[in-house]
């Protein structure tokens, strides 16, 4: 029998359980390692050509001084890299959990409370806590290999869940 | 598929490191990219990794001294890749049965002996780095 059973009236005082916590022991369906570094690599792809395109029509050498110059093109080409990355992993990831390469993998970022979509500052937010896992000499972007919910540090600080759709 | 243990994780880690590790001169060369401690950028103080991405790189190239004073902990990883990938094989063949979830007493002992291997090789990364601080 489900439980609370229909027509409970106190059925409301028993929240749900947050989300990844599958009743009767089921295996909660947390995105494997592999999948989300592959998800980033893709995410980066995205925005490399960007970086490429500053490199190569934007940067040259002052002839006078040897130093390395910058024109125009290079701050354009970094501003719409910037624009798109924005895009691609703050406001479409925070709105529906997935980014492109996010969806490519089949995987989704949730907020482990809610299980909705974290929004456009939490993803921003979350992006920036990922310092942090690069502060421990990497290791907790390593968490996931050995963590219960596969989180990195900045999933626990953001509260956030990175699960198969 | 099934669900992959810890160790076979830390094996599948190892071995995309191990792939890495033989690339990554031809990456650094080409771009001039490199992998710094952040730790150390920032404190100036070593991790305890400091030194994997040299180990790794001198190992998957045969050198096994350089690797070993660059960061020990590197044979760990190379034993553990070697150890999963066998342990795969043999379970993906129906050999042996699957991984079993390790208790709560075991997990609290392998995060103890990790606690204890980060902290050797921290000392071992401070007298190797800053041996004036140690």
């Amino acid at each position: 029998m489900a439980y609370p059973p229909p027509g409970d009236p106190y059925a409301s005082q028993f929240p749900p359980p947050p989300y990844g916590q599958s009743p009767y022991g089921q295996p909660a369906p947390y995105a494997g390692w592999g999948s989300r570094v592959g998800a980033y690599l893709i995410d980066s792809l995205c925005v490399a050509p960007f970086g490429i395109l500053a490199a190569v029509f934007g940067s040259s050498v002052d002839p006078a001084t040897g130093l390395p110059s910058f024109n125009a093109s290079y701050f354009l080409f970094l501003i719409l890299g910037f624009v798109v990355a924005g895009y691609n992993r703050w406001f479409q990831a925070g709105r529906t959990g997935q980014s492109w390469g996010r969806k490519a993998l089949n995987i989704r970022l949730l907020n482990e409370a809610t299980g909705g979509p974290i929004g456009a500052g939490g993803a921003f937010v979350r992006d920036l806590a990922h310092i942090l896992d690069g502060l421990s000499c990497y290791i907790g972007f390593l968490w996931p290999l050995w963590d219960d919910k596969k989180q990195t540090f900045a999933d626990k600080i953001c509260n956030t869940l990175v699960v198969r759709s | 598929m099934r669900e992959f243990s810890v160790p076979e994780r830390l094996g599948g880690f190892g071995a995309l490191a191990a792939v890495g590790a033989a690339i990554w001169p031809t990456v650094t060369a080409g771009t001039g990219m490199a992998l710094p401690c952040l730790l150390r950028t920032v404190t100036g103080v070593p991790c305890p990794a400091c030194g994997l991405t040299t180990a790794a790189v001198a190992l998957v190239h045969g050198r096994i001294g350089p690797a070993f004073l660059a960061n020990p902990l590197i044979f760990g990883l190379a034993a553990c890749t070697v150890a999963s990938g066998v342990l795969v094989a043999l379970r993906a063949a129906g050999v042996m049965a699957p991984p079993r979830p390790w208790s709560s007493a075991q997990r609290r002992r392998a995060g103890r002996a990790a606690g204890l291997l980060a902290v050797a090789s921290w000392l071992f990364q401070m007298h190797r780095l800053q041996p004036d601080l140690f």
